[in-house]
């Protein structure tokens, strides 16, 4: 009786301790723990200012991570590699229709929003419909936009962000960043559509087996065609939101983003091979991403050998063993 | 029937690709004024390695604006640019079908000061006049116009640290990693570094000659950093200001690199706070005009040195409202290059 007493406690703790580590997100989240207490021991600023600042760099990571996220889900070798493309392009046009006032921040918005979804269509045709596999198809999209945003930065005087804009991307509300906001928001959303709603139990459904979903009367079609036009359209935010923190357009502006998605996604856990998408690890991913940046800042490791570290601790963050998820 | 529905699909996809593969070398970057041979005067080439930041645009812009003054003039028979990108090997590839074309003029402005040195070694045997700018190619067959970067590294690193009154923390922000270019820069900085220990480099961040990813770079390494005093800037001064202001830190003494955007910001930063000092130094775009009439003239019997050092355009607090003035938003600051001025300064 005493021994059962004393020992439901621990028993619930190591059930809880197993479900963590059963968890994909596990490594992401330990792993950022770990780089963050890192940080903190090697610098004078303090742990909590080290998390926030990353933690802002990491929501432009996370949002188009999502729609990366959603793509993956759905299998078959879906991936979209025109994200960093579509981010380039919509900061372009977010910058020139905005002309710096706020009067015109809906119209610059709403425009880089659809030229987003439209992006994201035409993966979506290409892949589904005419069936070119996504890794070719979204790439050559990918090139397109690439000549797109060239001719557009010729486009003289297309001056700056809207001082709104430049708020929602900068600042912060009771010390946390309203980028960070955006993206936990968009996370919450992306995670109960995918558990919660019809059409993401489908697109789940279609990535773990296309076949048997094929036989339940689930084409793989509709469900991969909405992810990737999620993709686009949370790429064209990321680019809006990259519009008010760089105050402007700039040719490089994206190009980070096409590593930094895609480790998000496999160091989050998400199943490469799809149906197993996780939110949280994809926000921890992110992060995770930020945070071997920062630290190869921190570290008085010369230039030419920071790829090697960043790519070592992604490639040891991958290696890790994992338990064996619970399905 | 099956196979027929295959064949169609792959030829879309090998269209698609085959568009696509192609943009960066002939849409938007390959354009050609004039037909070659359609006079005695010479025919022009611009063999450019890369087209992805606002100095090349602006330099690809100056040129063509001097070589159509020049095709109207009757000074030139024709002009063609060629845009690679940023990979020696597509650039050595391009240069070798110029050579098949013949041109009298090719100018350089090359992904790499080794890599090309057998390609315009071949052009220079084939009678192609070959003025390579902006950075160095190391063949002495080539004309080369190109800036100290050593030399500018060590102006930055000086300017800043008499700016910071000669001791306390800088950061770094280098350009893209493994060019000549920066690591010139890079030699200059260290150089002055060790002439004045109360100077500490506390951090070095990657910017890749991009404001964006400037601000990025710094954001991420100034939430770990103690307080910074002054910034040696490669390139990307605006978005490293930015990086500052975001994170709601003092204001350094930061390095310009002549763009309009941070002379904007600087000339703002003044107003705010009008004992804050730094400078600006650019070799500016404009130094592509300044190799098209080194080309011109030498098809013309006007002799050049082999080795031209290029001067920057410095920008200081005092002449700051004038280039602010001069100098378009997504523009550089860079001085007008003609021909009387390229003879008078680089002639023999």
């Amino acid at each position: 009786m005493s021994t059962a007493t004393t020992t439901a406690p621990a028993h619930r703790l190591a059930r809880a301790l197993d479900t963590v580590l059963r968890s994909r997100w596990s490594v992401a989240v330990l792993g950022c723990a770990i780089l963050l207490v890192a940080l903190s021991a090697m610098s004078s600023q303090n742990g909590l200012s080290i998390f926030v600042a990353n933690t802002h760099l990491a929501a432009f990571v996370a949002i188009c991570a999502i729609g990366q996220m959603l793509v993956i889900t759905t299998g078959d070798g879906a991936i979209d590699l025109s994200i960093p493309y579509g981010i380039s392009l919509s900061v372009y046009v977010a910058t020139i229709l905005q002309q710096g006032e706020d009067a015109r921040l809906p119209l610059a918005a709403g425009a880089s929003l659809l030229v987003g979804l439209l992006v994201g269509l035409v993966n979506g045709f290409l892949v589904v419909v005419l069936r070119i596999p996504a890794i070719v198809a979204t790439l050559a999209v990918g090139f397109m936009l690439d000549s797109i945003v060239n001719l557009l930065s010729n486009v003289p005087g297309r001056g700056q962000a809207s001082s709104a804009l430049q708020t929602i991307a900068k600042g912060s509300i009771l010390g946390i960043p309203y980028v960070v906001l955006i993206a936990v928001v968009i996370a919450a959303v992306a995670a109960v559509f995918v558990w919660r709603s019809v059409p993401g139990l489908r697109l789940m459904a279609v990535g773990q087996n296309a076949r048997a979903a094929h036989v339940a009367g689930l084409g793989p079609g509709g469900a991969r065609l909405l992810a990737f036009a999620i993709s686009g359209v949370l790429a064209a935010l990321t680019g809006i939101l990259l519009c008010g923190y760089s105050n402007g357009a700039f040719l490089g502006i994206g190009s980070t983003y096409l590593v930094a998605s895609l480790a998000a996604v496999v160091i989050g856990g998400t199943l490469i091979a799809g149906g197993m998408p996780t939110v949280v690890g994809c926000l921890a991913g992110a992060l995770f991403m930020t945070l071997i940046v920062t630290l190869s800042n921190t570290l008085s490791v010369p230039v030419g050998v920071r790829w090697i570290v960043q790519g070592g601790v992604i490639i040891a963050a991958l290696a890790l063993p994992r338990r064996r998820p619970r399905t | 029937m099956k196979s027929l529905k295959t064949l169609a699909l792959a030829v879309a996809a090998a269209t698609i690709l085959g568009a696509t593969a192609c943009a960066p070398s002939t849409s938007p970057g390959s354009t050609e004024s004039g037909a070659p041979g359609d006079s005695d005067a010479p025919s022009v080439v611009l063999s450019n390695s890369f087209i992805g930041n606002a100095w090349r645009k602006t330099m690809v812009e100056g040129v063509q604006a001097a070589a159509d003054q020049a095709l109207a003039d009757g000074r030139i028979s024709s002009f063609e640019v060629i845009n690679a990108n940023g990979e020696a090997s597509e650039q050595i590839s391009q240069i070798q079908a110029i050579i098949l074309k013949q041109p009298d003029v090719l100018l350089v402005d090359p992904a790499s000061p080794t890599a090309l040195n057998g390609v315009i070694d071949q052009a220079v045997a084939a009678g192609i006049r070959v003025v390579s700018f902006d950075g160095n190619v190391e063949t002495d067959s080539a004309y080369n116009l190109a800036p100290d970067w050593v030399g500018i590294g060590e102006k930055t690193a000086q300017s800043v640290v008499d700016n910071i009154g000669g001791k306390g923390n800088v950061l770094g922000v280098r350009g893209v990693a493994g060019t000549t270019i920066d690591d010139g820069q890079y030699q200059g900085w260290l150089n002055v570094l060790e002439k004045n220990p109360d100077v500490d480099l506390v951090g070095e961040v990657v910017g890749d000659w991009d404001q964006a990813t400037a601000q990025t770079a710094v954001s991420s390494a100034l939430s770990t950093l103690p307080d910074i005093d002054g910034v040696f800037v490669a390139g990307g001064s605006y978005g490293t200001a930015q990086a500052f202001e975001a994170a709601g830190r003092d204001i350094p003494v930061i390095y310009g690199g002549g763009e309009g955007v941070f002379l904007k910001w600087w000339q703002d930063q003044v107003a705010k706070d009008p004992s804050y000092v730094t400078e600006s130094d650019s070799s500016g775009p404009s130094i592509g005009t300044a190799a098209f009439w080194i080309g011109v003239l030498l098809t013309e019997g006007v002799e050049f040195p082999k080795a031209m050092p290029y001067r920057t355009l410095t920008i200081t607090n005092d002449n700051l409202d004038e280039w602010v003035e001069a100098t378009p938003l997504d523009g550089i600051a860079q001085e007008e290059w003609n021909e009387e001025k390229v003879r008078e300064v680089f002639a023999e």
